[in-house]
C-alpha cells in the first residue's frame, strides 16, 4: 500500500469497506479527487475519505472537487454531512429523485423530529439538504441521471459519467415516495429510505486514458428482469456505443457481489479481459455469499473483498463481556459476529496505459481462479 | 446496607403521606456517598415538596446508571445494547447491536428467536424496528438478587397535522431553493 499521494499522471481508484459501509476515493489526475459514497472509520468515527486523503498529504478543502452520493442507504451515506462541510470546494452529485419534491418534502418533515435520530440515512441527508439550504450556493448541487458528465477532457480522456439511473427509475422512486409520504395520524415508520432504492442507485465509468474503471455501487436487476431500470436499461441503451466508453480492466462490483446485481452481458460488454473486481461486503445479510464469490472469481483474474464476508471467522479483535451477560447470549443468540471493527482498504493505481500498482490491507481477503482458493 | 426512602427525608407531617405508594415502599441499597451527592444536589433544588424531592433524587440516583426503578424492586444494568432489526421471518430475526455501556465498542450482529420475546412485542418485529435489550441484576424486598434479561421494543407516536403542515411549508421553501419544478 503506497502511503503518499500519487503523481499528478497516476490515476488512483481506492475502496474502503469496513463490514457494513462503502467509499471510494478516486484520483482523476493533477490533484484533483472525487469521493464516492461515505463509510466511517470504526476507530474515529470520523468519514474515511477524509482521513485516509489527510494522512497521503492531500488537502480535502480543496483539492476534492466532487462527492457523489449514490443512494440513500445507510451503509453508503454515513458521514456524507460531515464530508461535504469539510470538502469547500466540493460539488455534491445526487441521484435527481433524492432532490425531488417528494424527498424534500420527507426532509421537512424528520427536520425537527426528536425520534429521527435514530434513522442513519433520513439523519444523514436531512443533515445535508439543510446545510446546502444554510449555504445559500445553488451551484454546490447537482442533480444526476443516465448519461450525466462529471468531468470530461477528451484530448486526455479523462472522464467520468453515470450509467445510471435511467428515467424510469427515477421515476418508480418518485412514486415510491409519495405513496410513503406519511399522513396524520399515521404511525412513524422506521427505515425511512425505500428499501428498492438501490435500483435508483449511480452506477458510474471512468476513463483515465487507457485505463477504464466500471463502478457498479448497489445498481440491482428487478426480478423481473424490466428493461427500463438497472442493469438491463444500461444494456438496451447501448450506453457504453452511445458514450463510446472504453473497455474497464477494473470493476468494483456492484451490491456486494449479490445475484441481484449481476447482469451476465455487462461482463461481456464492458470488459474485453478478464478484469480485477473488487467488492465491499454486506456482513448484515452476509454478502457476498461463497456462490457469488465462486461466480465473480471465474469472471475475472482476481477478486478482492474490502474484509472476509465470512462472519465465522473469528474477529482479530474480541470484544468481552462479563461472565453473566456472556451466559445470557449464549442461552438466546444463534449467530454473532463483530460489525465495522476495523477498516478494510484496496488502492489501485495506474497510469494511462493501465494498472500499475495493487495495494491491500491486511483485513483484505483474495480470491483468484487457479485455484478458486482465498488467500489472506 | 438497605436504608428505606423515608429516612433520607426530614421526618415530619405530610412528608411521606403525599408521596406515591410505590416510591414510599421502595428501599435502596446505595452507599453513603452516593446519599450524600444525590442529597446535595437535591438540596440545591428550588422544588420544596416532598414528592418531588423525592423524584429528583431517585431521578439523581438512577442518573448514574446504577440503579434503575422498577416496582419494588432494584435493577443494576450490566449491559445495554440498542438494537435495530435488519431482517426477520417467522422464527427469528437479524439485528444489528450498538453497546450502549461501552460505546467505543464496535457493533454486532446477532440471530435472536422471537419465542424469546413477550407475546406483546412480537407484532412489533419488523425490518427496522428498534428496541433497548438490557441484562443485568434484579432484586427486592421479598426476592432474592438474580439476572434477568430484558428485551423491549420501542413504540413510536403517530404523525401529528401540525407537524404535517409545519413540513409542507418547509418543504415548499426548500423546493424553492432546490429548484424543483412543482407542475
Amino acid at each position: 500500500m503506497i502511503q503518499t499521494k500519487p503523481e499528478p499522471e497516476i490515476a488512483e481508484v481506492s475502496l474502503f469497506g469496513p463490514g457494513v459501509g462503502e467509499c471510494l476515493v478516486i484520483h482523476y489526475g493533477d490533484g484533483r479527487w472525487f469521493i464516492v459514497d461515505s463509510c466511517l472509520c470504526p476507530n474515529s468515527k470520523q468519514p474515511i475519505a477524509i482521513r485516509y486523503l489527510k494522512e497521503i498529504g492531500v488537502d480535502p478543502t480543496k483539492q476534492v472537487k466532487g462527492i457523489v452520493l449514490t443512494h440513500w442507504h445507510r451503509d453508503h451515506i454515513e458521514g456524507a454531512y460531515k464530508l461535504l462541510k469539510t470538502c469547500e470546494s466540493a460539488t455534491l452529485y445526487v441521484p435527481s429523485a433524492m432532490l425531488s419534491e417528494e424527498a424534500l418534502h420527507l426532509v421537512a418533515l424528520f427536520r425537527r423530529d426528536v425520534f429521527s435520530d435514530s434513522d442513519q440515512e433520513i439523519k444523514e441527508y436531512r443533515d445535508i439538504v439543510h446545510y446546502l439550504r444554510e449555504t445559500g450556493d445553488q451551484k454546490r448541487f447537482e442533480r444526476v441521471n443516465s448519461s450525466f458528465l462529471f468531468f470530461d477532457d477528451r484530448s486526455l480522456n479523462i472522464r467520468m459519467v453515470a450509467l445510471s439511473p435511467s428515467e424510469v427509475a427515477c421515476t418508480q422512486s418518485i412514486v415510491r415516495l409519495q405513496e410513503e409520504r406519511p399522513k396524520p395520524g399515521e404511525r412513524r415508520k422506521r427505515l425511512v429510505a425505500p428499501m428498492d432504492e438501490n435500483l435508483n442507485a449511480v452506477a458510474l465509468h471512468f476513463s483515465f486514458g487507457g485505463f477504464s474503471v466500471l463502478l457498479g455501487s448497489d445498481l440491482e436487476e428487478t426480478d423481473s428482469g424490466n428493461i427500463n431500470t438497472g442493469w438491463s436499461a444500461v444494456i438496451d441503451r447501448n450506453l457504453k456505443g452511445k458514450l463510446s466508453l472504453g473497455s474497464a480492466s477494473l470493476f468494483k462490483i456492484p451490491h456486494h457481489g449479490s445475484k441481484n446485481g449481476h447482469h451476465t452481458q455487462i461482463w461481456s460488454d464492458f470488459f474485453k479481459e478478464k478484469p480485477v473486481s473488487i467488492t465491499t461486503p454486506f456482513l448484515t445479510h452476509r454478502l457476498p455469499k461463497m456462490s457469488d464469490i465462486e461466480r465473480i472469481t471465474e469472471l475475472s483474474s482476481k477478486f478482492i473483498i474490502t474484509k472476509n464476508p465470512d462472519p465465522k471467522f473469528k474477529p482479530k479483535k474480541k470484544t468481552k463481556s462479563k461472565v453473566m451477560v456472556e451466559r445470557w447470549i449464549k442461552q438466546k443468540v444463534s449467530q454473532r459476529c463483530v460489525v465495522n471493527d476495523q477498516m478494510g482498504h484496496i488502492q489501485i493505481r495506474a497510469s494511462k496505459d493501465g494498472i500499475k500498482n495493487i495495494g491491500q490491507c491486511p483485513n483484505c481477503v483474495e480470491f483468484h481462479e487457479k485455484r478458486n482458493q482465498q488467500k489472506e | 446496607m438497605p436504608t428505606n426512602l423515608a429516612n433520607v427525608f426530614d421526618s415530619g407531617e405530610n412528608t411521606l403521606s403525599d408521596i406515591e405508594p410505590s416510591v414510599r415502599n421502595l428501599t435502596y441499597n446505595y452507599s453513603e456517598d452516593e446519599s450524600t451527592a444525590a442529597n446535595n444536589i437535591v438540596d440545591k433544588s428550588t422544588s420544596l415538596h416532598p414528592w418531588s424531592r423525592a423524584k429528583e433524587f431517585i431521578s439523581e440516583l438512577a442518573r448514574t446508571k446504577k440503579i434503575s426503578v422498577k416496582d419494588s424492586c432494584i435493577e443494576d444494568i450490566v449491559q445495554h445494547w440498542s438494537g435495530v432489526v435488519i431482517d426477520c421471518n417467522s422464527e427469528e430475526f437479524t439485528a444489528r447491536l450498538k453497546d450502549i455501556k461501552d460505546p467505543t465498542k464496535p457493533d454486532e450482529l446477532m440471530t435472536l428467536s422471537l419465542e424469546d420475546l413477550n407475546e406483546s412485542e412480537r407484532p412489533l418485529v419488523e425490518s427496522g424496528a428498534m428496541f433497548n435489550w438490557y441484562i443485568g441484576y434484579r432484586s427486592g424486598r421479598l426476592t432474592s438478587r438474580h439476572d434477568f434479561s430484558t428485551l423491549r421494543f420501542r413504540r413510536l407516536p403517530s404523525w401529528s397535522r401540525c407537524e404535517i403542515d409545519s413540513a409542507e411549508k418547509c418543504a415548499k421553501e426548500l423546493a424553492d431553493f432546490f429548484g424543483v419544478d412543482s407542475n
